[in-house]
């Protein structure tokens, strides 16, 4: 099993993790800079990554980019913002064919030099951010913002986050307001731009077999000599819900859509949050659990239905896609759902399901460089140097009593409900 | 067994024939937690009709059938499958296409367990009128789903415009009209035409032992008097004209979505050359449409496309097409900029990006040799069409440019395109 290796401090602010097997075909280097989630900045550092990708200092636009890695034998250069609890993270990533198999040493040493001028040497007129670019990222931006709307069933799960959290920073969209974007321009962005790369926490991944490249060499110096960081507090947990929303929204669609947010209060440093994990897969996360089985499998109401656990804010999210007329039988059955794991109303076999459940997922992840790059970040996020084997460990050890206790902290606090003119209301009671 | 090596990628599988006829292949990955296994029939949601042997007459089988079927193989008289897979401490899944259907799982332990439960899913149906009626309602759910997903309607209208009569036209799960003339009859009648164990495939990934697991493979095969139904598929007679060329809907969404679609006509072909139309066709349309390409680079700084544009080519014998794919405001400026390139692609149709193109692919696939996942998905697709994966890099050196230009003369064909439209009510 893998051992994580403790990252090593590169410089103020900066660390870097290398994990060297040989069991890949390509190397994967991932950096992320980590913000903390504010409406004030999150449109900003949405767009940071999109205008870079338009062009650097050598590639001057996204033509010359793409070229170039193309001749790297499609090395993959990749970005992405998200937040990970009241964190939000920028990603750039580069995934390049092993020199093994393609008989070209020269290559890892080109993908260095092209991924780091893409991320800190950026095109530039007169200082700032070439203004087409600029421009013409804000209108992509706002497209794939309002794009959010397409895909009905993330949109359903991401307002009942931003209802349930209004007034917390989690209830923020990862990719920001289109309202934000007015006020944006070229001037604005580089000065964020370069306080970002000044300030930033950075962690750097590497996953791959070339132990030779020394990627800090590649960095910018004065990325390694960052006089000051800034410090990103741990998120809130709440513990009780202040009080019940229930949000009804209408669309003309052919499926409605029923999103449960519940609040948990069991932080992941808490001794119980583990059993927390556990329960809320017995309830919902496998096509053994008690969701599946009731709604789908027993009732036939509904195609997919899911609890998911959102780590770094404690909150339990249920999803499902059900017809109309049968919103509130679903709803009861989901809320009974949850009473039996409170009550303890769940087999040693649905317990040791979803440790297996658990456990297997665990054990897969060193099979990609993706997901161990993901391990090891969560770790970095939550503050732990844990192993994988530690982690199955205490999945392992924990007792149908730990989860009932966890439950019975449980709350719901949100119903969302996307459904059409037309529908009646859903009756929402206790 | 054979074993067949490829030196270059550093890659081999091992092959075997089972007493029932069943191919079953090995392509190891050493070192791996995970452990992989794909059982298919290469029916799905086209095989939709067929001449009987020994009998008159053609049989239609209602739309959806092959996708109905492999939801119903889940049902087992004694056990909870789902949960018999979990307390093994793996993953079941399965899914349908337009010609095939797979069932599959991953675990990290109980590899041999969790393959002889495969088998058996695969293997005894249970169809009962009560289990039947059941899943019209979670299918009835997976349908409506599918039509609130404007990817997914603006593929299929694109289908609907580029054929006249190939089933290929038709939704994968069928509709809600058309499940509800399933029944455990017509169940057990396309069960027998399509699930042959010689004629089917399975397909193991990860860190196995083959010899053991083909012992006792064999068998487990041997409980199964599987009775058959020798059919043979009727093809339409599908012409090489479209059936609409433009195709326009309302749907809740941001901003209009389009897929221009290309018919292919140069159908028939199998194994090998088969395969180098489809890596010729798809090499094309990266050079002509990827974010290398200047005709994208034109576009996206007019503002008329941005980064969901993107084309690919799908084929199989007896079907093809090119798909063109993006979102824009004004999807019809970005149909006549197209258009206008199809019939002057001497400026973007370059030797200097099929090299490019060329480069990148090979590395792309080696990536892809990463992914167990991937690895057992492209090489049963690939079986369907008589080739083997591990050949697959060879191809590339023998594409020249001048494949490329002929192929590009013959499918990219004006009189042959649809453009279907997603528009914001």
């Amino acid at each position: 099993m893998l051992e994580i290796p403790i990252s090593e401090k590169i410089g103020n602010g900066i660390n870097i993790t290398s994990i060297y097997t040989n069991k890949f075909k390509s190397n994967y280097l991932s950096f992320y800079f980590i913000r903390p989630l504010g409406r004030e900045e999150v449109t900003l550092n949405a767009l940071l990554p999109m205008v870079l990708n338009r062009g650097s200092q050598t590639y001057n636009d996204f033509l010359a980019i793409e070229r170039e890695l193309e001749l790297l034998y499609g090395a993959n250069f990749d970005y992405d913002v998200y937040k990970s609890g009241e964190k939000q993270i920028i990603k750039f990533s580069i995934e390049w064919a092993d020199s093994k198999y393609i008989n070209d040493n020269s290559v890892d040493k080109k993908v260095m030099e092209i991924f780091f001028d893409i991320i800190f040497h950026p095109a530039y007129d007169n200082g700032i951010f070439i203004k087409d670019y600029v421009e013409q990222e804000k209108q992509n931006l706002k497209n794939k913002i309002k794009s959010r709307i397409n895909d009905k069933r993330s949109y359903a799960i991401s307002r009942c986050i931003e209802e349930m959290c209004k007034t917390e920073s989690f209830g923020i969209y990862s990719l920001g307001y289109v309202e934000d974007l007015d006020s944006i321009d070229s001037e604005n962005l580089t000065k964020h731009y370069k306080k970002m790369i000044s300030e930033t926490p950075i962690e750097v991944i590497y996953v791959g077999d070339e132990k030779e490249i020394d990627i800090t060499k590649y960095i910018p110096h004065n990325i390694m000599n960052r006089q000051f960081i800034i410090n990103i507090p741990r998120e809130t947990v709440l513990e009780k819900s202040q009080h019940r929303n229930h949000i009804e929204e209408r669309m003309q669609v052919n499926q409605g859509k029923l999103v449960l947010g519940l609040l948990s209060g069991i932080p992941y440093e808490n001794e119980l949050f583990e059993a927390l994990t556990v329960g809320n897969v017995i309830l919902g996360g496998s096509s053994s659990s008690k969701l599946f089985r009731e709604v789908r499998e027993k009732n036939s109401l509904a195609y997919y239905v899911n609890s998911i656990l959102f780590k770094h804010k404690s909150i339990i999210l249920i999803d499902s896609g059900v017809d109309f007329k049968n919103m509130q039988r679903a709803l009861e059955l989901i809320n009974e759902q949850i009473r039996k794991i409170k009550e303890a109303d769940f087999t040693d076999n649905e317990l040791q399901l979803a440790k297996k459940e658990i456990t297997t997922s665990l054990k897969e992840i060193v099979d990609s460089n993706h997901s161990i790059a993901s391990y090891i970040l969560d770790n970095i996020l939550t503050k732990k140097s844990e192993n994988i084997e530690d982690r199955i460990n205490k999945i392992n050890a924990v007792s149908k009593e730990e989860v009932v206790k966890a439950f019975n902290g449980v709350n719901l606090d949100t119903i969302y409900v996307l459904t059409r003119e037309g529908e009646g209301d859903i009756d929402v009671k206790d | 067994m054979l074993k067949i090596k490829n030196e270059k990628i550093n890659e081999e599988v091992y092959f075997e024939t089972l007493g029932n006829g069943l191919k079953v292949y090995y392509y190891p990955k050493i070192g791996f937690s995970k452990k992989f296994a794909v059982f298919s029939t290469g029916n799905g949601s086209c095989n939709n009709r067929f001449k009987i042997e020994g009998n008159e007459g053609i049989v239609t089988l209602p739309d959806g059938i092959a996708h109905f079927l492999e939801h119903k193989l889940f049902e087992d008289p004694e056990k909870d499958l789902f949960e018999k897979f979990s307390s093994l401490g793996a993953d079941v899944n399965a899914f349908t296409s337009f010609n095939q259907t797979s069932y599959l799982f991953s675990t990290t332990e109980n590899f041999v367990e969790c393959l002889l439960e495969l088998v058996n899913l695969v293997m005894e149906p249970f169809f009962t009128d009560e289990n039947v009626e059941k899943e019209k309602g979670i299918i009835a759910q997976e349908i409506q789903m599918y039509k609130d997903s404007p990817n997914w309607k603006v593929f299929f209208n694109l289908l609907d415009g580029l054929y006249v009569s190939h089933p290929i036209k038709i939704d994968i799960a069928g509709s809600v009209d058309s499940i509800s003339n399933i029944n455990k009859d017509n169940l057990y009648l396309a069960y027998k035409l399509f699930y042959n164990p010689e004629s089917m495939l399975l397909v193991l990934v990860g860190d196995i032992e083959f010899k053991e697991v083909i012992d006792k493979l064999n068998k487990e095969f041997s409980k199964y008097d599987t009775e058959k139904l020798m059919g043979i598929k009727i093809n339409g007679n599908e012409p090489a004209t479209i059936n609409r060329n433009r195709i326009e809907e309302k749907m809740s969404t941001s901003i209009p979505i389009f897929n221009l679609g290309i018919k292919d006509i140069n159908l028939g072909l199998t194994g090998k050359d088969q395969v180098i139309k489809d890596v010729t066709t798809n090499l094309i349309l990266e050079i002509l449409f990827s974010r290398s390409s200047e005709f994208y680079q034109e576009l996206y700084t007019e503002g008329l496309i941005d980064d969901q544009f993107g084309a690919y080519y799908s084929g199989k014998t007896d079907y093809g097409y090119s798909i063109i794919s993006g979102t824009s405001e004004k999807p019809n400026e970005v149909y006549d900029k197209i258009i206008g390139l199809f019939e002057n692609p001497h400026k973007y149709l370059t030797e200097d990006g099929f090299e490019r193109i060329k480069k990148k692919q090979i590395g792309q696939y080696l990536m892809g040799l990463n992914s167990i996942e991937y690895i057992a998905h492209a090489f049963t697709d690939l079986y369907f069409q008589d080739f083997l994966l591990i050949d697959y890099l060879d191809l590339y050196e023998e594409i020249n440019f001048k494949m490329i230009k002929d192929r590009f003369n013959e499918h990219f064909n004006s009189d042959r395109i649809c453009l279907s439209l997603i528009v914001p009510e």
